[in-house]
């Protein structure tokens, strides 16, 4: 076992207790926020290399919403690590009982291509905050992002605590042979199914985040001129690879016609009449990926876009009209610059469509009418969801972030990633005094101590009929 | 359908649920005795108590537990609805144990059918009775379609893991976990576990040892020892061994009485499985107090074992009866190494006057739960997330913390068509200025 060594020398750290007081743990807080701010260039740099990524997008991804989750972290860190009182009942009036927020121990962290730097970073903080060593797998498809981890994350975080494992599928399948007390993955449902049956063996609990197909609804009453831009911008940011992208449309046949030229002057405000000379629009990751994409240019009519060119891995921002629910494109989560719109007759209609599918991470609504919004909304279920925008409830920390059935298990960001990576550790503590007090509890039983017992705790309901 | 999202018809199923355990009292209690040969008072304290709080706070409680939960907006936000939504999963799967039969289905139904979910309940087949009781009696009381009953043993609990399920919880041992873990993941079905271990419990120099043996002996020797929570093994200072032997026998002795086979507030072994499995724990060591057994009853007296070695038998597994092993160390450190270098417990005792070395033995272990100065207890405060860690379980229940377990947490942020300008800094073609704005 390659790492087996790695992951005892981390557990020996873990046991020494080193990770655990908070002025540890804001401290290398601290230092990765000095990794955002000193390899930012070279951030930019790699991620650009990897996936052709704008520089607007890396900083705003990679960099700004990365500060955004440390600070919330540390100005917080204090009172998320406190114990938590609860209320007592009666018989416990007189005792001390609260939560304690234990770190797990030894964690690993598994992350994708798409968002190479902040996804890892942002699981690591809550890793962190919570008191725990962690291993840090980043994906070895995006290279120069592993590269510069691998060589810079060990100048600043404490080498006996935080490692960075690296490889492709033989090393990562070995990783996960070890036992550890977390795992933190986010890529694909299918990889996911992998990652947890490794983690049943040592009944390490997971937090998974992967992805589907999210599904965009735009009613007939909307203004198509933001709509358009919205969806744009949340279709084509880093070339569609985003968990959270809109993968497909659904809008009635006149909506189609009234957002096409609409979507068609949003992309070219975006990215001018080239967008393949546009600084602001990325690439795909991988011949692999391109191979995959060019496949779904078939799919319905090509109404916009469509051009590729496969030296850059370049594909134009595209939209498909009048694509069919059987059609290539919307078999699998697209990951890539292609808006395929599927016509359906009426909300009914698209919501019982969403229904019959998979769950997705997100939902999107469009429309003016609040109701069109809340019925998609309450009729549907997914991760999260976004009505009148894309990608936006993925920006503010206080939402939790994290799907559901197939698009995963778990919920992270703000506090919702420290309480992933603690134990919720329920604690109860007494006095020895009072003995008599406890005294119905013990045999030998009589009806009398019987009736102790029941008037002291139970519960009555408000509306004043007792229980028994 | 939809049909057990509204929170009328949730409240409903759960006063339904209320009625059940009212009416069918006497019924559920002789099944409970059938299985464990548990007295009344037992039985009604340990398993229906809990249940009709639990069902009284949930009902209570729920609208407020299941209301939309705003969050803290930012600048580009502030003029959008953001909250947090609570749903339903769907389908969730309640596999049950033995040990406290009753109890350990509804709690986890309670919780499920609060959440807005469906429900397949899956008795443990080893109380056979309660199974069989559940099954008839659940579909008198709640709609048949969204809360079937399903009874069997390993291969048809097998087949019904293969299925695809919203959520799984489960209360059994570790071995079993492993394996509705690792069916889970082919659905990537998100699971509660809730396992066991060896709980210890450190007796300081420092203490009233007569209150805290008889509390010790309480939480011990409670449902024949057969506790997912009972204090599993003590760890004390060798001078005060003996005396921890003299208190606990003692107060068996007022507990159960001379003859302790005689007492009606005395249980049994469930079955002899578990009858040989315990009683050959008591190979090779040194029995202090007890040891008795008859196998035709399952009976196995309260059993004190001393000076036990660490490597033995009885130190390997969780004990699951009623044979309490002392293990002695000579200093609170020695107790927490020994402690840190098993298996994350379900529970942790310590018994201490000093708060700073109670304080001390929690923050330099990991378990479950906590009760410190007495046993069991952190169990029956429902505001404290019931769960192991480790080899002891993932995830909580009791109380609010079974809603949040069924609910799926939606992130929800509304914003308006309109205001396009507060968009127009996002979108490209970028610029520096942009982001340094």
């Amino acid at each position: 076992n390659p790492f087996a060594g790695l992951v005892s020398h981390l557990r020996a750290s873990w046991l020494s207790g080193k990770t655990r007081p908070m002025e540890y743990r804001m401290a290398q807080l601290e230092a990765l926020g000095c990794f955002l701010d000193d390899k930012k260039q070279e951030i930019l740099e790699a991620t650009a290399s990897d996936l052709g990524k704008a520089p607007f997008e890396a900083e705003l991804s990679e960099i700004l919403l990365c500060k955004n989750e440390l600070n919330v972290t540390l100005n917080n860190l204090s009172s998320w690590m406190r114990d938590e009182k609860v209320d007592r009942n009666l018989a416990m009036q007189l005792d001390s009982a609260f939560i304690r927020k234990d770190p797990y121990g030894v964690v690993l962290i598994i992350a994708p291509w798409n968002y190479p730097i902040h996804l890892f970073l942002v699981p690591l903080i809550g890793a962190i905050a919570a008191g725990n060593c962690a291993i840090i797998k980043p994906s070895e498809i995006s290279k120069n992002t592993e590269r510069l981890v691998a060589e810079s994350l060990g100048c600043y975080l404490d080498n006996d605590c935080f490692a960075v494992v690296t490889g492709g599928v033989p090393e990562t399948t070995r990783l996960l042979e070890n036992k550890f007390d977390y795992i933190f993955f986010t890529g694909s449902p299918l990889v996911g199914r992998i990652v947890m049956t490794a983690a049943a063996k040592h009944l390490t609990p997971v937090t998974l985040e992967l992805g589907g197909k999210n599904p965009c609804y735009v009613s007939d009453t909307c203004d198509v001129t933001n709509v358009a831009r919205r969806v744009a911008w949340g279709r084509f940011f880093n070339a569609g690879q985003t968990c959270i992208a809109p993968d497909y449309l659904l809008c009635t046949i006149e909506t189609q016609e009234k957002l096409m030229p609409a979507l068609r002057e949003a992309i070219t405000e975006f990215f001018g009449p080239n967008p393949q000379e546009s600084p602001d629009f990325g690439r795909i990751v991988s011949d692999k990926q391109f191979q995959r994409l060019q496949a779904l240019l078939g799919s319905g009519r090509v109404a916009i876009g469509g051009q590729t060119d496969e030296a850059e891995r370049y594909i134009a921002p595209t939209v498909l009209a009048d694509v069919l629910p059987s059609d290539p494109a919307m078999q699998e989560e697209i990951f890539g610059p292609i808006l395929p719109i599927v016509i359906i007759a009426n909300m009914d209609e698209a919501i019982d469509f969403i229904n019959s599918r998979e769950r997705p991470l997100a939902v999107y609504a469009f429309s003016s009418d609040d109701k069109v919004v809340n019925q998609v909304l309450e009729r549907t279920s997914s991760g999260g969801f976004c009505g009148n925008d894309t990608l936006m409830q993925v920006t503010l920390t206080s939402l939790p972030f994290g799907g559901i059935g197939s698009s995963g298990l778990g919920r992270h960001h703000g506090k919702f990633s420290f309480d992933t990576f603690c134990h919720q550790r329920g604690c109860l503590k007494r006095g020895m005094g009072r003995e008599p007090l406890n005294a119905p509890r013990y045999p030998p039983y009589s009806p009398q101590k019987f009736g102790v017992i029941r008037a002291t705790s139970q519960v009555t309901r408000k509306n004043g009929c007792t229980l028994l | 359908s939809g049909r057990s999202r509204p929170l009328e018809f949730r409240i409903q199923q759960l006063k339904a649920l209320e009625r059940m355990v009212q009416e069918k009292e006497k019924e559920i209690l002789a099944a409970i005795k059938a299985d464990l040969n548990k007295c009344g008072h037992n039985a009604y304290s340990h398993e229906i108590l809990g249940v009709l709080g639990e069902l009284a706070l949930t009902m209570e409680k729920l609208p407020s537990w299941a209301a939309p939960q705003p969050v803290k907006k930012n600048l580009l936000t502030m003029r959008d609805e953001a909250y947090i939504g609570y749903e339903p999963l769907g389908v969730v799967l309640v596999i049950g144990a033995w040990n406290y039969p009753f109890v350990l289905v509804m709690q986890p139904l309670i919780g499920a059918i609060a959440a807005g979910n469906a429900v397949v309940v899956k008795p443990s087949e080893v109380s056979e009775n309660t199974a069989r009781l559940v099954a008839e009696i659940l579909p008198q009381y709640l709609d048949k379609d969204l809360y079937p009953v399903v009874t069997g043993g390993v291969p048809e609990t097998t087949d019904l893991l293969t299925q695809r399920f919203d959520h799984i919880l489960y209360t059994g041992n570790t071995a079993v976990g492993k394996i509705v873990m690792a069916a889970a993941a082919k659905h990537l079905t998100p699971v509660t576990l809730e396992l066991g271990g060896k709980s210890p419990c450190y007796i300081d120099k420092d203490c009233d040892l007569a209150v805290a043996c008889r509390r010790i002996t309480w939480g011990k020797y409670m449902n024949c020892g057969q506790t997912c929570i009972a204090p599993d093994y003590i760890l004390c200072d060798p001078s005060i061994q003996s005396k921890v032997v003299e208190n606990i026998k003692a107060t068996l002795k007022e507990f159960y009485g001379e003859d302790v086979k005689s007492s009606p507030d005395y249980e049994r072994i469930v079955n002899q499985r578990h009858f040989r499995r315990v009683k050959s724990l008591l190979e090779g060591q040194k029995i202090a107090y007890g040891g008795e057994t008859d196998e035709a009853s399952c009976f196995i007296a309260p059993t004190i074992l001393t000076d036990v070695s660490p490597e033995s038998k009885v130190m390997e597994e969780e004990i699951f009866g009623p044979v309490l092993p002392i293990v002695t160390v000579k200093s609170v450190e020695e107790a927490i190494e020994f402690i840190n270098l098993r298996e994350k417990p379900l529970a942790l005792y310590v018994f201490s006057n000093n708060k700073q070395l109670i304080k001390r033995v929690i923050s330099e272990t990991s378990s479950g739960g906590v009760t410190g100065n007495d046993v069991i207890m952190h169990y029956f405060l429902s505001t404290l997330p019931f769960g192991g860690v480790g080899h002891s379980g993932m995830g909580a229940y009791h109380g609010k913390h079974s809603f949040e377990t069924f609910s799926h947490r939606r992130a929800c942020l509304i914003k308006d068509l309109k205001m396009e300008s507060t968009n127009k800094m996002r979108y490209p073609p970028g610029s520096q200025k942009k982001v340094d704005w």
